[in-house]
């Protein structure tokens, strides 16, 4: 059975590997159906959009587009910024970066790797068209010093500059240029653009094929600088929506890895032979918000006044959350429950203040009763089917926890394309979120989903609920230009505590990552669900 | 004649007209397309860069009226999910629907009609009831659960065929075809079994009800009287006149097996139209939903034109209607 899938799976291939093909077939036969250890075939729900590596800033398309394209620094097993196409980094004063290059690093097209292509690229990070503004927002100017020296010259001080290139993929100036792809492509344009399916990276993995929606094919790079685990000669990613079909697929041995694997399934096929899993705690958190700034409820019914705006309702509301029975029923233990907005792995996490509050129905009912709302109010809560884990499930449990406390819950689900625009325009009263940290680090959800919303420096950019604290907004302003880490990570853990006391938002778990894979078939789980793919071995 | 045409051409007008304002007010209270574009995490000023950017800043009447422009001229704009051209991701899968819808409706007819013939003789044997509750079974059972059992079966417990994709695929120019290679054949196996389930039961169903009422035509009768060997009255006289209807209903079973395969194409990944429209509607992309909205609606009012002018050339009496 094995040999079979097998031989189609390397049908598989591209055309121009026909005689490695057949090859590969021929051996196949004298091995008897052993597995081949040169092509990794990895399944996931949904396609990646484009090859262009700043114009879509979604999950997969980066994960995918990080086996082709590399940034100036990565993270090492431990999750520790290390090296990659910059040797070192280091302040020259408050405002300056320099990042000394690695040298003899070549494209896959064969020009060489300087740092022209650096400040290109980051300058193409900048542009209109750009998803991944937000990561060089902070820049000035990049200064070319030497071949393989830049200068980064920012705004004002940030600490957290060289986490932040950990997103911004370096492309070739001149292959842009030869190309017409010297910004991100405009969607409004109605052109379609080179880069959007042909790459041109440094990776260890240069693009065989890709046809949307069915298969991008990877083919090793066989002048890579780098240090691979393994030397996997083709990397497939396929795409397979149906759930059922992406896990069968991988019990008949069609594919090696499925990445996106329903809870409901990881029991089984934990216990299915031939077949492993993987897990890890994820860095995105789960919880609930509210309006904090209307003075009525927005959507719901409270006499002419917002609940939320009163310290104890939202204690209420936090405290007749019962996480463990979500986590254990709904999640079936595939999250783990949590008091903090961020998740353990990022800088700024504090393992001693993550202790939920004890599930007190009791106490919530008298809360209410001191706000005034003896009897409850009524307010819509505002779900998204289809993102995050189980969104639908969690809502209706939080939804009948609610009524244990007299508040009555309408519950609104809706698709994620209509979900979003509510929280963008602050039309809801009472909703769910789900928020990652984008580099491993506190700031992010800080600046972005806490801090009052000014407009300026990115502050409260996603603070969706209104919530607004002097005190706290001032601690973080702290924190953001601190360069001494830990009086930097001091300052995050105190603001922390401010938004916690505030009740700002009631949090509810970690989700959990889980791969299956073939046995043979090693694929560690990157919190961030980076398939880092150096990290892989088969055999 | 001439009359008829336009009246039918002006008629298409029409639908296609409203089928396009449809699709334009699909296109702003469906989802979002910033979301598609941005994600979650999209800053106020990165919003009304993409607003600006897609034209979304207009006022509504001067946004239809320049989709209307652009539709016309055969511009159905860029996939925000996929950044190409529409219509290029369009023709890129329609080859893969086609074949499928075809091989469906090939193993449809290759088993119902025989079945149906037989079940019409021997109307009261073993076989036919055998063949009739299954029949009824193909029709009652949904699609998607099809697809899963025969998944189950054929992939994971015998292992014999591919559960999803499309196996190798030659490149004709303008056409990509799976029936020339191996493992495109072996991938078509699954898809187009599950499509033809039901298709098989409608069809020898269909086949057996006309050809009893056939038989009983006072042509066969007299075929009979004349001692004609028995198979030449069945298939030479009775199965040609069973044909007629069963052939308008197949056209159209065929028009809707390329429209909505969608259940089938989800459920073995099947790169054509089908599962292009349910990941646009997943990902709000709605240039192509509104396009492939467009070009159904194109399908199946050429499909009715064309079965209007066949009853037309057909039929006398509309003629000489049309005539007067």
């Amino acid at each position: 059975m094995t040999r079979r899938f097998r031989t189609l799976g390397r049908h598989i291939r591209p055309k121009r590997t026909t005689s490695t093909a057949v090859a590969a077939v021929l051996a196949l036969g004298v091995a008897g159906g052993a597995a081949s250890a040169d092509t990794l075939r990895i399944a996931g729900q949904g396609d990646i959009g484009t090859l262009d590596p700043q114009a879509q800033n979604s999950q997969i398309t980066i994960s995918v587009l990080s086996m082709v394209y590399e940034a100036l620094v990565t993270r090492n097993e431990d999750l520790e910024m290390v090296p990659a196409l910059a040797l070192s980094w280091e302040p020259v004063d408050e405002t300056t970066w320099r990042f000394e290059l690695r040298p003899d690093v070549t494209f896959h097209d064969g020009s060489t790797f300087d740092a022209e292509d650096v400040r290109f690229t980051i300058e193409r990070a900048q542009a209109e068209t750009s998803q991944f503004a937000n990561f060089v927002g902070s820049i000035a100017s990049v200064e070319v010093i030497d071949d393989l020296t830049v200068e980064i010259e920012t705004r004002m001080i940030d600490p957290l500059l060289p986490d932040k290139l950990g997103y911004i993929m370096i492309m070739d100036s001149g292959w842009a240029e030869a190309n017409g792809v010297t910004v991100p492509q405009d969607l409004g344009n109605e052109e379609n653009t080179y880069a959007v399916m042909n790459a041109n990276g440094t990776g260890p993995y240069t693009v065989a094929e890709r046809v949307p929606d069915t298969r991008t094919v990877l083919s090793i790079n066989p002048n890579y600088w780098g240090e691979m685990a393994d030397d996997i000669e083709e990397v497939i990613y396929l795409p397979i929506s149906s759930a059922p079909t992406r896990i069968s697929s991988l019990i008949s041995g069609e594919v090696d890895v499925v990445i996106d694997v329903p809870p409901q399934d990881v029991d089984r096929l934990a216990n299915t032979a031939g077949i492993t899993t993987a897990r890890s705690p994820e860095l995105r958190t789960i919880f609930f918000g509210f309006d904090h700034a209307s003075d009525t409820l927005r959507h719901g019914d409270a006499g002419g006044t917002n609940p939320f705006q009163d310290l104890r309702v939202r204690q209420a509301v936090d405290g007749a959350i019962d996480a463990e029975t979500i986590s254990r029923v709904v999640m079936r233990g595939l999250s783990q429950p949590t008091s903090q907005l961020i998740a353990p792995g990022n800088f700024g996490y504090e393992e001693d203040a993550d202790v939920r509050a004890d599930f007190d129905v009791e106490r919530s009912r008298e809360l209410l009763a001191e706000a005034g709302y003896p009897d409850g109010f009524s307010v819509r809560m505002d779900c998204p089917t289809d993102t995050y884990t189980n969104p639908e499930q969690i809502c209706q449990a939080v939804s009948a926890m609610m009524s244990q406390i007299g508040i009555d819950i309408d519950l609104n689900l809706i698709p994620r394309a209509q979900f979003i625009p509510l929280l963008w325009e602050k039309d809801t009263s009472f909703f769910i979120i789900g928020f990652n940290t984008a580099y491993f680090d506190a700031m992010y959800v800080l600046e972005t989903l806490l801090m009052t919303q000014t407009g300026e420096d990115g502050e409260g950019i996603y603070n969706y609920s209104g919530y607004s604290n002097p005190e706290f907004d001032k601690l973080v302003r702290e924190a953001r230009v601190e360069l001494d880490r830990d009086r930097r990570e001091q300052l995050m853990h105190d603001a922390f505590a401010i938004a916690r006391a505030d009740v700002a938002y009631a949090p509810l778990h970690t989700q959990t990552l889980v791969y299956a894979m073939r046995e043979g078939v090693e694929v560690p789980v990157r919190p961030d669900n980076f398939v880092e793919i150096r990290w892989v071995t088969m055999n | 004649m001439i009359v008829f045409l336009l009246k039918r051409l002006g008629g298409t007008l029409v639908v296609m007209l409203a089928v396009t304002a449809i699709a334009f007010v699909m296109f702003n209270y469906l989802g979002d397309p910033v979301v598609a574009i941005l994600g979650q995490d999209a800053s106020e000023s990165a919003r009304r860069a993409v607003e600006q950017q897609l034209g979304l800043d207009r006022p509504i009447t001067v946004r239809f009226l320049s989709y209307l422009a652009d539709v016309l001229r055969g511009d159905f704009g860029l996939s925000y999910r996929l950044g190409q051209p529409v219509m290029d991701v369009i023709v890129d899968r329609l080859p893969a629907t086609i074949e499928l819808a075809f091989s469906g409706m090939g193993i449809a007819l290759l088993i119902g009609v025989p079945c149906g013939v037989y079940s019409a003789i021997q109307r009261n044997s073993a076989g036919t009831r055998v063949l009739l509750g299954a029949s009824l079974v193909g029709i009652s059972v949904p699609t998607f659960f099809v697809g899963v059992v025969l998944i189950w079966v054929f992939s994971v417990t015998l292992g014999v065929l591919p559960s999803f994709g499309r196996g190798q695929t030659v490149d004709l120019g303008w056409w990509t075809t799976g029936f020339l290679t191996p493992s495109g054949l072996a991938a078509l196996v699954l898809p187009a079994t599950s499509i033809a389930v039901f298709q098989i039961a409608m069809i020898m169903r269909l086949v057996r009800a006309e050809m009893l009422e056939v038989i009983r035509s006072d042509y066969v009768q007299f075929a009979r009287a004349r001692g004609l060997p028995e198979s030449r009255i069945y298939f030479r006289h009775a199965l040609k006149n069973t044909l007629i209807p069963v052939i308008t209903i197949i056209a159209l079973q065929l028009g809707s097996l390329i429209a909505f395969a969608v259940i089938t194409e989800s459920v073995f990944q099947w790169p054509g139209l089908g599962l292009l429209f349910l990941q646009s509607v997943a990902a709000a992309d709605v240039t192509i939903m509104s396009a492939y909205l467009i070009l159904i609606a194109g399908l199946f009012v050429v499909i009715n034109l064309a079965v209007d002018l066949l009853y037309f050339a057909i039929d006398p009496r509309l003629r000489a209607r049309a005539g007067r």
